[in-house]
């Protein structure tokens, strides 16, 4: 795009209003989709996945044609536990672990072989979306302590070999390798990092995120224990998981600083992302206990630093809007999957940028004619004072038609203008 | 000793009160029919004092203790001798490999006295062909989480409707993504983002409730 550097400066304007609750321009639509420009470019999931030109390709083919203010591509999170591990050593090398499948692809999952994740091209499909869940789990019941007492040495010594098959003996060729191979790909990192982003930025591409902060309870349940133990030990060790959740939090904060920064300096983005999944499946009384304690702290860590946490409340958090006023307003972008955002709203105020509105079975199911209808609605309800971001379910728009995708865009940019 | 009490420590998901009492009562003898029928009605009444607002992970706990409680009581229940409400076929459809929500569908049904038959995950179209021709059931459940099943769904219904099956059997579907308008889309019959509201809806159809 001709005037790529204006508009870069105007989507970072816009979404910075909304974010701040005051009128932008025009509402700004950001979204996290990684499937639906590769099915809309041609090419398979797997080559999404593992073939970083083509994930290039794919990017800016997407940003030139839908020139969104803002989206984000991510792939995985396989190795994130190894970069964690190495935070306490060398926050560098830590980083440059954990993006490594973030951003860098499926490289990592094939060198590790981890137990969390089945990829497109390998395990699953190569039209299918890649999938989270763990299939061994990495935390026994009586390890709490071990993870409250000397957390990095606990990752080191018991998740890693437990998590990455290539790394169960860490004196093993075998595992020798794979951290060789880890090293090369951390290595080619920066260089694809400046391909894509100088590429993408020719288009006016900005990131809806592009650097990371997950909170204790949800990253526990992701890679640690897995989704029903977890469950249970709210029950059987509610003291061993908040205590757990304590010792993690600085430790997650710092890393959504730290990838925040980078962002910052990278692509000009001060949102980081703080995805939360726990909430839908949690009572007001176990959020209030388990969850939102330590999500205030990283938040409000991030806010001092200068950035703006994008809140990915996952699923539905109807039941948990009272308390989230706790937040401070005009300082967080809180971004609903199948939260009605009008009850949001009228519960919450208008003191907070409300991110959404569009449901994933509408792009897949619905036709032109009523997106258009349904996004006007929206805009109706939500635009007056600023403070509204377009957005769909997250990572939930695969299946999307394109025709209604475009009709989604088309409406933003003609009718979302103040 | 009343059988209330081990209704009341199910709602309360007091797991080890539960435990103790389900043991306590077949140790003094009493009918394990009745100790089944206390548990069920506990299950049944999870959630009802918070105007039946229920969240999954006190679901998991839940079908946690129903498990235990049943480990227990398994061996003293004679075959054919509990009620049976009829069969229940259900799968996480293909491409979808996620379990949670299924499993604790599949934890209530059994709960409510339904014959389940669990086709797993990742299911393939003709695999729930093959299972109603195969079982008979009254009732199919397609499960999935992301929005990568709707498809899978849509073409799971089409092959029950291929088959001619599409009249004998109700098709629900379950899981985050679905609503009003994918089960529209898919063809089933009902919608759920919720366990227990599922359970409810396929109690209605065999004339349970």
């Amino acid at each position: 795009m001709d005037n790529a550097e204006e508009l870069i400066k105007s989507k970072v304007e816009r979404l910075e209003n909304a974010a701040a609750v005051k009128e932008p321009d025009r509402v700004p639509i950001g979204i996290a989709t990684t499937y639906f420009p590769a099915k809309y470019a041609g090419v398979s999931y797997k080559d999404m996945w593992y073939d970083n030109s083509k994930y290039i390709e794919v990017g800016t083919k997407f940003a030139r044609d839908f020139n969104w203010d803002a989206v984000s591509l991510h792939r995985s999170f396989e190795s994130v536990p190894l970069g964690l591990a190495l935070a306490g050593t060398d926050a560098d090398l830590a980083i440059g672990a954990a993006v490594s499948s973030v951003l860098g692809g499926g490289a990592s999952h094939d060198i590790l072989g981890d137990v969390y994740s089945s990829n497109p091209g390998r395990e699953l499909g190569d039209n299918i979306e890649s999938q989270w869940t763990i299939k061994k789990l990495v935390m026994k019941d009586d390890e709490y302590d071990l993870l409250i007492e000397k957390p990095f040495d606990f990752l080191m010594g018991t998740v890693i070999p437990r998590a990455y098959k290539n790394l169960a003996n860490m004196n093993s060729p075998t595992a020798v390798a794979a951290l060789l191979k880890m090293g090369q790909e951390i290595a080619k990192f920066p260089a694809f990092l400046m391909d894509f982003v100088g590429k993408m930025k020719k288009e006016a591409w900005i990131p809806w995120y592009y650097a990371l902060a997950p909170n204790p309870l949800d990253f526990i349940g992701a890679f640690f224990r897995d989704f029903d133990t977890l469950s249970l030990d709210l029950y059987r060790m509610p003291e061993k998981v908040k205590k757990a959740c304590e010792t993690l939090a600085p430790v997650l904060a710092a890393v959504g600083k730290l990838t925040g920064g980078i962002s910052r300096d990278v692509t000009g983005s001060r949102r980081v992302f703080c995805p939360i999944w726990y909430n839908t499946y949690l009572s007001p009384e176990k959020f209030k206990e388990f969850h939102f304690p330590y999500i205030k702290q990283i938040v409000n860590e991030l806010i001092e630093a200068g950035f703006t946490p994008l809140m990915s409340f996952q699923g539905r958090s109807d039941h948990l809007l009272e308390q989230l006023k706790e937040l401070p307003e005009g300082k967080v972008i809180m971004w609903f999957d199948k939260t009605d955002l009008v009850k949001a709203r009228e519960i919450m105020g208008d003191k907070y940028c409300l991110a959404g509105g569009i449901p994933s079975s509408l792009l897949i199911s619905g036709t032109p004619d009523k997106v258009r209808e349904h996004t006007k609605k929206l805009i109706d309800n939500l635009k007056s004072g600023g403070g509204l971001i377009v957005s769909t379910e997250f990572n939930g728009m695969g299946d999307a038609k394109i025709e209604n995708v475009r009709a989604l865009t088309e409406t933003v940019m003609d009718y979302g203008k103040y | 000793m009343s059988f209330e009490a081990i209704t009341e420590a199910v709602k309360e998901l007091e797991e080890q009160k539960v435990l103790n009492l389900v043991k306590a009562k077949l140790n003094n003898g009493e009918d394990p029919i009745k100790v089944l029928d206390a548990l069920r009605l506990g299950m049944a009444e999870i959630g009802k004092d918070s105007g039946d607002t229920i969240f999954l992970t006190d679901l998991i706990m839940a079908g946690e203790i129903f498990n235990e409680a049943m480990e227990i009581l398994m061996p003293k229940l004679v075959s054919g001798s509990t009620k049976n409400l009829g069969k229940v076929v259900i799968g996480t459809v293909e491409g979808d490999i996620h379990n949670i929500g299924k499993d604790i569908t599949i934890n209530f049904l059994k709960a409510e006295g339904f014959d389940v038959i669990d086709l797993g995950v990742d299911v393939p179209p003709q695999k729930f062909v093959d299972a109603i021709k195969e079982h008979n059931p009254a009732v199919v459940g397609m499960s999935g989480l992301l929005t990568l099943s709707i498809e899978p769904m849509k073409k799971a219904v089409e092959a029950i409707g291929a088959a001619n099956l599409r009249n004998n059997v109700k098709v629900i579907i379950g899981g985050e993504r679905t609503d009003e308008e994918v089960c529209k889309y898919v063809g089933a019959d009902a919608w759920v983002n919720d366990a227990i509201d599922g359970v409810k809806i396929i109690k209605k159809w065999v004339g349970g409730a």
